[in-house]
Parts: C-alpha cells; structure tokens; sequence
C-alpha cells in the first residue's frame, strides 16, 4: 500500500464523462489510452492516480525488470528469452498493475533507460539500466502536463507507442525491450497544443469541465475537506463501493475477452468515419474496440450501434482535424442525429 | 555483456493481409530486389498502417533482418566507435561496430524520419550511397561493408524533411487513403481478428506470403538480365525535362526501379507499364511541389465567382451597415472576412548575419548547440574552462584505453582530469515570431484581406511545423493592439485571426513602434530566441504620430528600430498596378527582407509548371 492515502476513484462526484473513458481502458487496454482535456483544478490527477486503486492484478514473470506479461511468451525480453534459450526456467507472479508517473522534468535518459553507471564503474562492464518506460510496461503511463512534455521525450513516447517495444541505441547501449503500456495524458488547452502524433496516440480523448451545478459543487468540496481530515475514515467509508468497481471491472474484462465482434459495430465505425472523413484507421478500430467495452461494462455481451454512438464523442474530436488548422468539425449533435436516421432500420 | 537486440519472435502483421495499398506494397518489394535502389520513403497521415507494411517485410524475407533506428540514437551507436571493455582489458584501442553494422546486408527503417536530425539521415543516406562505413573517431578507425536496403516513414503533417535529403530518396510513395466503405470494413476486420488470434491470423497467410517470397527470389534471380528497350531512355529524359526535375537522380532511379519492376513481374525487358508505374514512385517527390496537393480547378472557380458576384454589392451594404457603430475616425466600415486560400511557405525567415560567439555554436536554423541547461543530451565534447555538466560515459570511454597502466586499487575504472568529457545539449532554439497586421480599411479593397488572411494562415502552419510562438499585433484607426500574445498554441492564433476585423485608417508608425516595443519587453524569457516582426501591409500610412507625413513618419520609426536586435520581414499585400513602392523602401529602411504576397507561396512555380504539363497533353 502507498504511503501518502489516495482519494477513492468512486468518491468522486459527478465528471461522468471522464471516470468512463478511465474505465474503459482497464476494461480493454488495447484502446490506447486516454487525453483529459480541461482547466486547472477539475480533479483530472486525481482521477488518474485513484484509478490505480482499482487496476486488477496480472500475470508476470518473477524477477523480469520489464514484467514481461507471462500469456505472452511471443513478447518476451531478451532476459526471459535467454533464460528460455539455456534451459532455464522462468516463475509466475501476480502484481497489480499501476499508475507509473513520467515527470516533465524526467530527463531522456531516466525515460528510456541507460548504461548502469555504478555498476560500469564498479566492475568496468556494461548493464542496461531500465528507465521509466520499463516500468511501465505492462501498466499505465501517465503523464500530467502532456502538452508541456519537452519534443525529444514525446518523440521517446511516441516510438514506443508505435512499437510496443523501447529501443535505445546511446552511449554503447544497445538494447530493446517491451513497452506496452496505456498512455494516459492531462493538459490544459489554454497552454498550448498537442503535436497530431502525439495526439493520434490517444485512443479517447475527454473534455472535462468545473462542476456547475451548486448542489454537486457543495458535495466536491465536503467530500474533500473530509478525506483530508479524516483519511483513513474516508477510505473506509468508500470500502464498498470501491469493491464493487473492482468487481465490476473483472466481470468487464472477462466478458470482454469472450466478446466477439458483429458486423453491426463494424459498419456503424466505418460509416462514421467516412461520414467524417476520418484518415487513418486508428479511428474505426478504437471505436469498435471502445463500443465493445462499453457493452461489457454496461453488463452486456453484444454491443450495437448505440455503443459506438455512446463512444464516438470520445473517439473522434482529436482525429477530424485533417490539418492542424482546420477547425475541429465534430458536431456531436449533428452527429447523433445522422447516426440515428442512418441506423434505425 | 548482457545488451543484445530482441530478435522478433513478435509475429508481425502479413504483407498480403494489408487490404489496397498497392503502390507502396510495390515500393517496398522493388527494395528488397534490389539494394542498388536508394532508399524508399512512404508518407502519409498517421494511422494509416506505415510502419506496419514496412515490419511486414521481415516474413517476405528473412534473410534480411529489418533494423529499427531509435529517433534517440546517438552517434557512436550508429557509427561504431572504441570499444570500451577491450580498452579497458588491453589497453588498447579497437573498433566496435555500431548499428550500421548490424544492418548491412539487412533493411534499414526510419520511422517519423522527419523528427530525425538532419545529421542523422544525411549520415545513413551517405554510407547507403558509398556502400561503406568509415569511421575515425574517439582514436579508432573501422570500416566496414555496409549495404542495407534504406526505407523512412512519416506523417508531412509534422513538417517534412528538407528537399535535397528527399531528393536522395530513389523512390517516395503516399499511402492511399481507403474511402470504400467495404475495403473500410474488411481493414478493420482484419486487424481485430490479427490483434486477437495473431497467430492464426498469421498461418492462414502463410501461403501467400510464401508466393511473395518466392517472387522476390525470382526477380532477384533474373535483375541482372532484364533490359531497357533503348527509345525508353529518350522517354525518361524527355519526362525529366517536362516535369522540371533539376539534377539526374530522378532519371536514374526511374530507369532502375522500372527494371526491378519488370524483375517482379517476371518479365526479361522493361514495358511501359513498368516505366509509368516507376515514374509514378520515382519522380512525384522531385517536382518541386511535392507533398502538397494542388489546389482543385473547382475550388478556384468558387473562389473566383464569389468575389465577381458577392464581393463588391455584399461589401458595400455591410459597409453601410456598420458604419453607425464603426468608432474610426473616419467612419469607415469594420468587417470581418474569410480566411482565403492558404499554401506552402518558401523559407522566409532568412538566418540572420553570422556571429559566432564563444561557447554558443548554431546549430541547423533554430536550434542552439551548448553545454549546461536545459535540451537534449546529443554529443560530447573537450571541456574548456570549467566543466557544467559531466558526460559520464564518453568520460569512461576516453579513460578506458589507460585502465591497464594506472593504479587502481580496489576500483575497477580510474578516471583522470584529461578524461573528463562535458555534455552537448542541443535546444530547439525559440524563434517568436510576430505577425503585425494592416488591419486598415485599404486591406479590404477587393477582398483583400481573405487572401491576406489566407497568407498568414499558410505562415501560422508554416511557425507550427517548425514550432515557433506566433503573436498577431493588428493596427487599424488610430489604434495598434496586440490581438494575441506569442504562443505556441497556434489553434488560437487561427481563431483571433479568423475573428480579425478590418476598418479604418493605417497608422503604420504606431504600429511599428507597438510591436518593436512588444518584442523587445514581452519577449525577454530566453535570450537565445530568435524574434521575427513580420509585417503584412501594402504601406499606405494615412496616420502620423507628430503630424508629419504619414509614411516618412513610418520611415522614421523604422530607421530607429532597424538596428534593434529583431529581424524583419515586410509583406507587401498591394496587387495593385503600377506597383507602389512603399513597402519596399519600409523594408529598405528596416534592413529587412521584401516579399510580395505571392512570393511567399512555394507553390507557385510549381504551378506555373503543372500548367505548362497539361497544355502538353
């Protein structure tokens, strides 16, 4: 457990909108992660960190610095695979995943991994030194201020994300390793913008606003004041609801692994993105994907064209802009109303 | 040593699985053929599979192992250089070869290559034409053999890379947008059933990726033997020439890839089939408009027809309208106008004079070379006077050769002051860039201001790419104020600029004073910055600040300012004729550089060229 209590994901009021697309992920991270957009001070940090809390546990190869996915010997690090290779044999581990922080001021080499000075120094041989992107494998990536993040670090994150694997080639360092992770970034606009790279990377992408309404507002700031003084009652208070989040989470997951995809969704992701005129396809697949998961979220096996609709205002806002100029064209309303007459045969 | 790349056992996405895409599955095959081609690069908008067609390769032919290069790579890395632990034993020095060594007789794959370091690519493009890697550094010399087939990918746009790298590439293929909603499906499809059962996935394309194979080892077999009619030599050049292709590269590598392609296909002499697919691959990216699509003949027209029809009758009545509320002095109109047309942006900025300070070196345009502070980390160096910041390894490295002859004692490595190398960081040099905007009633004649407007927006995306803060200063009435402050959140900058008004008189003088004085006391976060003032107007002043003439008045300030550390670049918006000189002689003054609108547009020669091509036909 942490030292420092963290504030209960299910304590949060309201920001339904956000805690979905946070949710989603765990339920199929293969979405690819998540851009909260949004002012100062909208819980965004508090909603990712609380989040760690409820990651389910996963299979890993014991003593692997990379925790290689045990179920996926084809990703294997070069360390297991040579144990493999000698006849060695490698032990099952169950962790939790977690909520690995890349600081702004985190520097290349702390990211993608080194030499091991000290044991250079100490033995005058070379060892790979795991950075942050090791750790992460396996987990969530996140990044506060992601739109502050310096070029030559988005540009680490980016190859990456693209591979599934870190490759440092520096100072005499020649090394590669899995890195799979959900990437998950915060940023407020007002300070400027997210390379398109960057931001194809991001499954979903959620716009968060202050609390309005009076009544919730009220709630945010006792919930708050209370966790503050009396944290460890707090923590006890939410034990329940967190429990069932946790529950739900792993019914999500299974029955997200058992789903199977209809044409239905298929169609409705593809004609949405013509519609659009989407250019990629990271579009259509993270919006099948998201569909499903919601369906499996919501208690459900099959998802239909209502998913896809439900996920497409978080899956398309950062992919219409075809040039960075252009304005952002995704009327949700307009959307919604074409959807409906299109499908409602 | 533990270091060692994975090799993949990740089964990677089947060639064939990849639905369309012909051209650039074609690219790709022509260069496992045959390593006399030079390097192809694949653009296109992210998420359309780039670097999944490129990895797909590796079951075509795996005898060709596929290297990745890190965009982090450091030189002697990818050079090769001393090798430290046989140093540190012996004492002596010996080459260890580096990336480049592993790729030879393998491929060799840049992904986002425009976000490499010019340096970079120019090193791999060198050793891929020479078909060797020499090397002295760090008191070492190596060479070896080193052919490897070269393929880059990227997104243009992020900006792409610089002309003469480009035109080194043998072939540039675009990946193909699929708006067919069945093709649409089927990608999809494919990909979901692949990400969940890849092996399967996998075997069920195991034969005809075996077909492939086997294709290419054919064609391989019979290059040698495939010729050229000799009329189809006469055809390349005549093409080269009509296109306006500078330099012989283009020639050859259509004469090269078409032959390849023959290979494939399985044929002994190059039809023109061949030959009109190798120029589709070989020569698009060497027409100097290449990566920017031509505007469409129909949205011209549109253009045209509102300004014949609206423009003048719709002007007028806003102008009547507004005129009740307008504040200017003389009650001229205030509106707001579209955002016209943009387009590609020559390099405008010019580096400014050389001056070279101690400890300071420049870098390519906008970046700064130094030790100490913040950046990215990119060589090393001797240290001079006191050292900032240790560069740990290149210290050990430069040590390593003297373990053997020092005392040592209980430690493995014994560094000395001589050993001692100081970090390189390398910044991206701020450039501030502020657009100062003739916002007057005269821009509005005829519309001006959309195509204004248009202009400034390519030079907005021309500051994106190459991340510069942009700010806009209007100045229009008796007024000059500062619409938006410099930032690099150009999305912004695109809203202020599209809710810019129009109106009033040309207070040039103003103008020129506000903005100087804006850049030189807003602007004072980094010294390095580079600070730009570009002004868009067509120089007829009709307000002074002391009651002068208005434009000698402008002059004035102008000849003040010129000496302060900004450099200036004046846009002449005047189309009208004869010309009036006063931008020019603005720019004169303030020691700037002069472009007329229309100069700024890349485009245009390219243009002129398109035209000259389809009167042809």
């Amino acid at each position: 457990m942490p030292r420092h209590p963290i504030y209960p994901f299910t304590a949060l009021v309201g920001q339904n909108e956000m805690k979905e697309v946070l949710l989603l992920n765990v339920v199929n991270p293969s979405i690819g992660g998540v851009l909260i957009r949004g002012e100062k001070g909208t819980a965004k940090s508090t909603a990712v960190r609380s989040l760690g809390e409820l990651l389910p546990s996963r299979d890993v190869v014991k003593g692997c610095p990379f925790h290689c996915n045990w179920d996926a010997p084809d990703h294997f690090c070069s360390y297991c695979q040579e144990t493999i290779a000698s006849g060695g044999s490698l032990e099952r581990e169950t962790i939790p995943m977690r909520v690995v922080e890349l600081p702004l001021s985190a520097t290349e080499d702390r990211v993608a991994g080194t030499l091991d000075i000290s044991y250079a120094i100490s033995t005058g041989r070379k060892r790979f030194e795991p950075g942050i992107l090791a750790e992460a494998n396996g987990n969530i990536l996140y990044v506060d201020e992601v739109n502050l993040l310096d070029d030559h670090l988005v540009d680490l994150l980016l190859d990456a994300a693209a591979m599934g694997m870190n490759f440092v080639e520096r100072e005499g360092v020649s090394f590669s390793h899995p890195a799979k992770f959900i990437l998950i970034g915060t940023m407020n606009p007002e300070e400027g913008d997210l390379r398109p790279q960057l931001l194809d990377r991001f499954g979903l992408v959620v716009d968060v606003h202050g609390e309005r309404d009076p009544v919730n507002r009220v709630e945010v700031i006792k919930r708050r004041v209370q966790f503050e003084s009396d944290p460890e009652g707090f923590l006890n208070d939410f034990q329940t609801p967190q429990e069932e989040m946790k529950r739900r989470l792993i019914d999500a997951r299974e029955r997200m692994a058992k789903a199977r995809v209809n044409s239905d969704i298929l169609e409705a992701a593809v004609e949405i993105s013509l519609h659009l005129g989407v250019d990629g396809h990271r579009a259509d697949l993270t919006l099948v994907k998201a569909a499903m998961a919601w369906a499996a979220l919501s208690g459900r096996d099959d998802a239909t064209t209502d998913d896809v609709l439900k996920v497409a205002r978080m899956a398309l806002p950062h992919r219409m802009r075809r040039q960075p100029f252009e304005e952002s064209k995704l009327d949700i309303r307009e959307l919604d109303k074409w959807l409906r007459e299109r499908f409602s045969r | 040593m533990v270091a060692g790349t994975i090799q993949p056992l990740i089964q990677g996405f089947p060639l064939p699985a990849i639905v369309g895409q012909d051209m650039v599955k074609k690219a790709l095959l022509c260069i496992l053929v045959s390593k006399e081609l030079h390097g192809v690069l694949i653009t296109g908008p992210a998420g359309t599979a780039k670097s999944t067609v490129v990895r797909s390769l590796q079951s075509i032919t795996p005898d060709m192992h596929i290297t990745n290069l890190p965009l982090n790579v450091s030189e002697d890395r990818l050079l090769g250089g001393l090798d430290v632990d046989y140093a540190i034993k012996t004492g002596k020095r010996l080459y260890r070869s580096g990336i480049l060594k592993e790729a030879n007789n393998g491929l060799l794959y840049l992904d986002e290559i425009n976000l490499f370091e010019d340096s970079v690519i120019q090193t791999v493009l060198d050793v891929m034409e020479s078909g060797e890697n020499v090397v002295e550094r760090e008191g070492v010399s190596g060479t070896h053999d080193c052919n490897f087939a070269l393929v880059g990918s990227m997104d243009p746009s992020e900006g792409s890379i610089s002309p003469h790298l480009l035109d080194r590439f043998d072939i540039c293929v675009e990946m193909e947008s699929i708006n067919d909603r069945e093709n649409r499906m089927e990608v999809l499809r494919r990909r979901l059933i692949y990400e969940k059962e890849p092996r399967a996935f996998v075997e069920a394309h195991h034969t005809e990726v075996m077909e492939i194979r086997r294709a290419v080892e054919c064609a391989r077999h019979n290059l040698p033997s495939v010729t050229l009619p000799d009329d189809f030599y006469d055809m390349v050049s005549q093409l080269t020439i009509e296109l306006g292709i500078h330099g012989h590269r283009g020639d050859l590598a259509m004469i090269r890839t078409s032959r390849v392609l023959a290979a494939l296909d399985g044929r002994k002499i190059v039809n023109l089939n061949d030959l009109h697919d190798a120029a589709d691959l070989c020569l698009q990216h060497r027409r100097s408009d290449s990566l920017s699509k031509p505007p469409t003949a129909a949205h011209n027209d549109q253009m045209l027809d509102k300004d014949r029809h609206d423009s003048e009758e719709l002007n007028e009545i806003q102008d009547m309208l507004h005129r009740n509320e307008s504040k200017s002095l003389e009650g001229d109109g205030e509106k707001i106008y579209d955002i016209g047309d943009t387009f590609a942006v020559i390099n405008y900025i010019k580096p400014p004079n050389k001056r070279i300070a101690l400890g300071i070196r420049r870098g390519k345009r906008g970046s700064v070379v130094k030790s100490g502070g913040p950046g990215r980390y990119s060589s090393f160096r001797m240290p001079s006077g006191k050292v900032k910041e240790v560069a740990l390894v290149p210290t050990i490295r430069a040590a390593a050769p003297y373990q053997i002859y020092r005392p040592k004692g209980e430690r493995a490595i014994v560094l000395e002051h001589s050993d001692i190398r100081e970090k390189v960081r390398v910044r991206r040099k701020g450039t501030t860039i502020l657009f100062l905007v003739d916002a007057s009633g005269s821009m509005g004649a005829r519309r001006r201001m959309v195509a204004v407007k248009g202009a400034i927006l390519a030079l907005l995306k021309d500051a994106y790419q190459k991340r510069d803060a942009v700010g806009l200063m209007a100045f229009r009435g008796d007024c000059a104020e500062i619409i938006l402050s410099p930032t690099k959140g150009v999305d912004l900058a695109y809203k202020k600029l599209k809710e810019l008004p129009t109106g009033g008189r040309t207070p040039l003088a103003l103008g020129l004073s506000k903005a100087t004085e804006f850049l030189v006391s807003n602007v004072n976060r980094n010294k390095d910055d580079d600070r730009v003032l570009v002004i868009i107007s067509d120089g007829k002043a009709n307000v002074t600040l002391d009651g002068d003439d208005p434009f000698q008045d402008a002059l004035c300030v102008a000849n003040s300012i010129s000496s302060l550390p900004i450099r200036y670049v004046v846009v002449d918006t005047n189309r009208e004729y004869p010309r009036i000189d006063r931008a020019e002689r603005l720019s004169y003054v303030l020691g700037g550089s002069y472009f007329r609108m229309e100069d700024l547009e890349a485009d245009n020669l390219a243009k002129s060229i398109r035209l000259s091509i389809h009167d042809q036909n």
